[in-house]
């Protein structure tokens, strides 16, 4: 190999630690992130704090955002370590999002308004997507089935099984 | 040259050469998607052939074997998890002896039509990735440039239409320059076609005034909204190999190879794209009546020029060629039409330099419907 793959990652770093600067300074309402060690700068730790006015609310969940050597040209992928009951987030915590798809044609026109994954896009701007997510389920792409159908079903239930999670994840 | 650093000649690939990495991944999509509706049956039969060369190559492949069942189970979870109506109509179609779940009873009973639809839309975009990658192992980012009846070769069995355009095309042009078709196409072409042309020049004025363009695009992009923050990095990769050009340490087949190479490549390609984005971006008024729908510009931007492997429109081209300053010209060569000439359509940017005695000749690309290449004009 040759020096292009450094190249490479070290582009991706450098867009890395720029984006952790920037969010260490502006960083938005209800959001930390960064990465989890000096060493490990393609793997990050994330904590978002549950939106007010939804089940959600308390909660603080934390994630990993794993970034591929190419970053930004290729999206990172997010996953919940702690439990999480949403229709777009699957039962192992990897959350299934439009901005975090790599960009592709889609036939169907599917999720044709939502913002697709490109260098314009951030960490921010993810975990920003994920929040209005947590508030406003997407059920036309659901990750989580049971989720889905207990979300259009009952909502009170759907409720419920959420709160109870949180209260689980907070310990109590 | 810049020692270890560069790419070495040995590392350019022909046409004829797959790369072992690509053939890997070609596998995971291959294998991951087992059920694909709605596929183009000419597609189906190409991919079929595909797969097969493909899973014999497997079979020879112990180590890498291993990898492949890794990257499996996420991918099949998803599809289980989601809709099994599909699975059982379209295992049925589709040739690949991937692993196909049984439908289960209760998923059945789920007929979700927007569950079916994302089902659709994951397996849609599977089977998208996974095309691309069979076209990657045949062809690289760039090719080495051809004698232009390497051209009229493909179509030997094929229209005469072609064939008398290709010959028209013959008597001024010499070879072409093939890029393979993943969505970047024209941008990569245009991209290399520029740096090529500046190499070649062997001029120092070019290359100022190159680089004085490139240099511009970052006004461009902030005052089209852009953060710095998005661009910045990228733009490093490009100017630094603007610059490398300047210190002499370039040649053509380093060029290529640089060119070959996915990072580098698609860092100039997307670069290519976010000015192109931020030139319509500021002239929103101008090309904003040519979008269909009356789609609003920076949403167009973000769905089609911001992302990687969408294609290039018509007014893609002009953008990119004012926001650089650079001419180009394009063959558009096309079998709907019996006219025995290519048309060549002139996209010339209206910005001369001023006194204009040294400027870039036009790069000439080839246009056939949905892929760019470039093409050579004899000297």
């Amino acid at each position: 190999m040759y020096g292009s793959s450094r190249n490479m990652a070290s582009t991706a770093l450098k867009r890395l630690m720029t984006e952790y600067r920037e969010l260490t300074l502006n960083a938005p309402e209800g959001i930390t992130a960064g990465p989890m060690s000096e060493d490990l700068f393609f793997e990050w730790e994330a904590l978002i704090a549950g939106p007010e006015g939804t089940p959600y609310e308390g909660g603080i969940f934390p994630a990993i955002l794993k970034f591929p050597t190419d970053y930004p040209l290729s999206p990172p992928t997010m996953k919940f370590t702690c439990d999480m009951f949403h229709p777009n987030i699957y039962p192992d915590g990897m959350v299934c999002i439009s901005i975090l798809h790599p960009p592709g044609d889609d036939p169907n026109m599917y999720e044709s308004s939502s913002e697709r994954w490109s260098p314009v896009q951030s960490v921010e701007k993810i975990l920003l997507s994920v929040v209005s997510m947590l508030a406003e389920p997407n059920d036309e792409s659901g990750a989580n089935i049971e989720a889905c159908k207990i979300w259009r079903g009952d909502r009170e239930a759907f409720n419920k099984i959420v709160r109870d999670t949180v209260r689980k994840t907070l310990g109590l | 040259m810049g020692g270890g650093e560069e790419p070495s000649r040995e590392e350019i690939h022909d046409g004829s050469t797959t790369n072992q990495e690509e053939n890997t991944n070609a596998q995971q999509n291959v294998e991951s998607s087992p059920n694909l509706p709605e596929k183009p049956v000419n597609a189906e039969e190409d991919s079929s052939k595909e797969t097969k060369k493909i899973l014999d190559e497997k079979s020879n492949e112990n180590t890498e074997g291993t990898n492949v069942e890794q990257a499996q189970p996420e991918i099949v979870d998803n599809a289980q998890a989601v809709s099994a109506p599909v699975t059982e109509t379209t295992s049925v179609v589709n040739p690949s002896p991937g692993p196909v779940e049984a439908p289960k009873p209760e998923d059945t009973a789920n007929k979700d039509a927007a569950h079916e639809d994302q089902v659709k839309f994951q397996q849609n975009l599977e089977y998208e990735i996974s095309i691309k990658k069979e076209e990657a192992e045949r062809t690289p980012l760039v090719c080495i440039s051809e004698d232009i009846q390497k051209l009229y070769q493909e179509y030997e069995q094929g229209s005469d239409v072609y064939r008398n355009k290709i010959m028209k095309l013959a008597e001024r042009h010499n070879k072409i320059r093939r890029c393979r078709g993943d969505g970047n196409c024209f941008y990569r072409a245009f991209g290399f076609a520029w740096f090529e042309r500046i190499l070649l020049s062997n001029n120092l004025t070019i290359l100022r005034t190159a680089l004085d363009s490139l240099i511009a695009t970052k006004t461009l992009l902030k005052s089209s909204g852009y953060q710095p923050l998005v661009y910045d990095d990228i733009y490093d990769v490009v100017e630094e190999q603007m610059k490398a050009i300047e210190r002499g340490e370039r040649d053509d087949s380093m060029l290529l190879a640089i060119f070959q190479t996915d990072d580098i490549s698609n860092h100039i390609v997307w670069y290519l794209r976010v000015i192109t984005a931020a030139y319509l971006k500021k002239y929103r008024q101008e090309y904003e009546p040519f979008l269909e729908f009356e789609t609003e510009m920076d949403q167009y931007c973000s769905k089609y020029v911001e992302v990687m492997d969408q294609e290039a429109d018509h007014i893609h081209v002009i953008a990119l060629t004012k926001a650089l300053n650079v001419p180009v010209e394009i063959a558009y060569m096309s079998g709907s039409d019996t006219m025995e000439q290519v048309n060549f359509h002139e996209f010339y940017p209206d910005n001369e330099p001023a006194g204009g005695n040294i400027t870039l000749k036009p790069l000439v690309l080839l246009y056939r419907p949905g892929h760019y290449d470039i093409l050579y004009r004899k000297e």
